[in-house]
């Protein structure tokens, strides 16, 4: 058991951060941030992928625990690049080299907004056992321009998925979608609670910051405490590329999301309601991760049959209590 | 970065879970279920386990040899907390001279006090309880009013009460704290009292999860030696700190927790009743919570190996233990409430009886809370 970043590991944040480092401003226009409705950065996007970093997950001395540090280190930045798909799912999930970005979705969800996919070069998509990829023809997508600041696009019309390939295996391809929801979460949640906790330290009502009022505190402390076990459970999955702890920690971040995201708007009053407050940024990224993939539902039934298996028999050791008030 | 855990890791956690299974009766959870670790036979079965361990030198590994130690380090302790409390805790107080006490002696400690007490401990021989909190002075506990007054020879008479106090009437040794002078901080000072002292009377207080968990302790003119000190006059509320800081992720209730948990799904599928969508979700939300809080304390663990100085992490860590040991008694109150009745299941209605102290023992939840708000958010304090 080692859980300090290895000397690797830390020149890779390092790297990373020298990247996103030019990325950390909101738009702003006469000191106050532009409202946007799509947080999409194609010159991050690309600063990344030309850098190498998609590349991690594909060498030995990186494994998967530097595609999570990489998502880690990118939500920071109130525009979006996309990492999961392109440096989590794709590498470890796909026999071939995929085209980024990627956007990535259940078949039966073909037919509703997707996540990346109105900039996506490739879709990937969770059909049956099969991960198939599917080259994406920019005329055959609206932009979505919803809520959630990410770039969501829709098929025009029901897609070909005859020129779809397979490329891996479903099952495989869930777990690292998981731990890339996980990984990203609980890193817009640090964002957004960063965000927050800076804001309430200088907030002033009452002739004292807001921060000092323990209804404020214990919360946020609360919060924290959600998120610091979403980081760690999300870099467990990602060492360990297990099911289970795929859809442990993706669990833990979509019932976290609700929790957070509220009490960092509650915390941040009329003004984080605003598009000119920078929380939305994170916090409408959050709302869209807290359903992808099903959302809790799914992931909590993930991890009950990957860890409880639960239409096998029991254990023999588990005897029943001796009287049931049913009895 | 590195979870997995090394093959001898492995095998001493094996060697422990064997040890217990060969040790504890078969009647144990049974008979915990009805009033805890505490009643007099528990106690008496711990001094019995305790000369177990300490024959197999298992009681301090994590110590330094110089001191009855194998140097082993803090993953080492941390092996031996998560299966001694998934199992109960069937050390009972022996945990606290092993986790806190021996190690605040060897950091404040004179020599005298290190021979005198660190030897034991490593032997099994003594069980400690801790007199911190007073009837006026739980969560504000930098208000107690225990007074020790210096004599003219050095010595300090004892006035004062002491309350809540854990395993009391079976320890040998109460590692408390007294105002010498002063008010707040200053002037709290450690002293190492046999509970069996005269003029220091119990009284056991019936509570929820036991009817001997909870005492008060009364000092009438208890007399002490200035070799009961611990530390200098007023640093006892530096030494409580540090000793705090080990008690809170010593304590490894999500392992608890975990077993709980995984006890109450084989009852339900052994029941058949495990089917329900909603039953599995909830038995993996809580799941979710507990390694959320498992991997949190081994932050701790990381950073302790690692040099270094404690932090309010320790309170994070804390706090989502807390959160997940209220979640599995939930999960088990909503679905196996008869399995709570007489006779009923001792694990989980042992489980279900702790899980309301979960919150309060060891620091409230609340106080972590604040523990977290300043010195891990670093928040303003209150005006």
């Amino acid at each position: 058991m080692e859980l300090h970043l290895n000397e690797t590991e830390q020149e890779f944040v390092r790297a990373v951060d020298r990247v996103v480092r030019g990325y950390l401003d909101t738009p702003r226009k006469d000191g106050i941030s532009v409202p946007v409705h799509n947080g999409w950065s194609e010159s991050l996007d690309r600063a990344l992928r030309e850098a190498g970093f998609y590349d991690a997950a594909r060498e030995s001395e990186f494994g998967a625990v530097c595609p999570v540090l990489l998502i880690e280190q990118v939500a920071r930045s109130p525009l979006t690049a996309e990492v999961g798909a392109s440096a989590l799912v794709a590498p470890l999930a796909c026999d071939t080299t995929i085209a980024g970005p990627i956007a990535i979705c259940r078949a039966q969800n073909l037919g509703q907004p997707i996540r990346y996919l109105s900039v996506a070069k490739t879709l990937l998509i969770l059909s049956d056992e099969d991960l198939l990829a599917l080259d994406v023809d920019p005329s055959m997508i609206n932009a979505n321009k919803g809520v959630y600041a990410y770039p969501f696009g829709a098929f025009a019309a029901a897609p070909d998925l005859s020129s779809a390939r397979r490329v891996g295996d479903a099952a495989r391809a869930v777990i690292y979608w998981q731990i890339a929801i996980a990984a990203e979460g609980a890193a817009l949640m640090q964002a957004a609670l960063d965000y927050t906790v800076d804001y309430v330290k200088n907030r002033r009502q009452f002739n004292r910051p807001i921060g000092s009022f323990q209804a404020v505190k214990h919360r946020l402390s609360a919060s924290a405490t959600l998120v610091r076990g979403a980081v760690w459970l999300a870099r467990r999955a990602a060492w360990s590329g297990a099911a289970q702890d795929a859809a442990m920690a993706a669990l833990h971040v979509q019932q976290s999301i609700p929790e957070v995201t509220y009490d960092c708007h509650q915390f941040n009053g009329a003004m984080g309601m605003t598009l000119e407050c920078p929380l939305h940024f994170w916090t409408h990224r959050l709302k869209a991760l807290q359903g992808e993939l099903g959302g809790a539902a799914f992931q909590a039934r993930q991890l009950a049959l990957a860890r409880w298996q639960p239409c096998a028999p029991a254990p023999a050791s588990a005897s029943p209590p001796q009287t049931r008030l049913s009895a | 970065m590195e979870f997995a855990w090394t093959q001898e890791q492995v095998a001493y956690r094996q060697r422990l879970a064997e040890l217990v299974r060969r040790e504890l009766p078969r009647d144990w959870w049974e008979n915990y279920a009805h009033d805890g670790p505490y009643p007099p036979r528990f106690m008496q079965f711990a001094r019995r386990f305790a000369k177990v361990l300490a024959s197999e030198k298992l009681i301090v590994r994590h110590w330094p040899e110089a001191y009855g130690g194998m140097d082993a380090d803090a993953w080492d302790h941390i092996i031996i907390s998560e299966e001694m409390w998934s199992e109960g805790e069937p050390r009972s107080s022996l945990y606290m001279g092993a986790n806190w006490a021996g190690p605040a002696i060897m950091k404040y400690g004179t020599e005298e006090q290190k021979l005198q007490h660190l030897q034991d401990i490593a032997n099994g021989e003594k069980l400690w309880c801790q007199g911190f909190s007073e009837p006026e002075s739980g969560s504000d506990l930098a208000s107690l009013r225990t007074r020790a007054t210096r004599q003219e020879d050095g010595s300090y008479i004892l006035n004062g009460r002491k309350i809540w106090t854990s395993y009391a009437h079976g320890a040998d040794i109460m590692f408390m704290l007294a105002r010498v002078d002063g008010s707040g901080r200053a002037g709290v000072t450690c002293f190492l009292v046999p509970v069996r002292s005269p003029n220091l009377t119990l009284r056991t207080i019936p509570a929820m999860q036991s009817a001997y968990d909870f005492h008060e302790c009364s000092f009438d003119d208890v007399h002490l030696p200035e070799s009961a000190r611990l530390g200098e006059e007023g640093k006892g509320w530096e030494i409580v700190r540090y000793v705090l800081h080990h008690e809170r992720v010593g304590l490894a209730r999500y392992e608890y927790a975990a077993r709980t948990l995984e006890h109450a799904v084989a009852v339900l599928k052994a029941r058949g009743e495990f089917d329900s969508e909603v039953v599995q979700a909830q038995a993996a939300t809580c799941l979710a919570m507990i390694e959320a809080a498992r991997l949190l304390a081994y932050a701790v663990v990381d950073a302790r190996v690692h040099d270094l100085p404690p932090s309010a992490e320790t309170s994070v860590a804390r706090f989502a233990m807390i959160q997940s040991d209220r979640a599995v008694g939930n999960f088990v109150t909503s679905f196996l409430p008869d399995a709570l009745t007489e006779p009923g299941d001792g694990r989980l209605r042992a489980h279900y009886k702790t899980a309301i102290t979960s919150g309060i023992a060891a620091g409230a939840a609340e106080i972590q809370l604040n523990l977290i708000s300043s010195g891990y958010l670093e928040l303003p304090k209150e005006a």
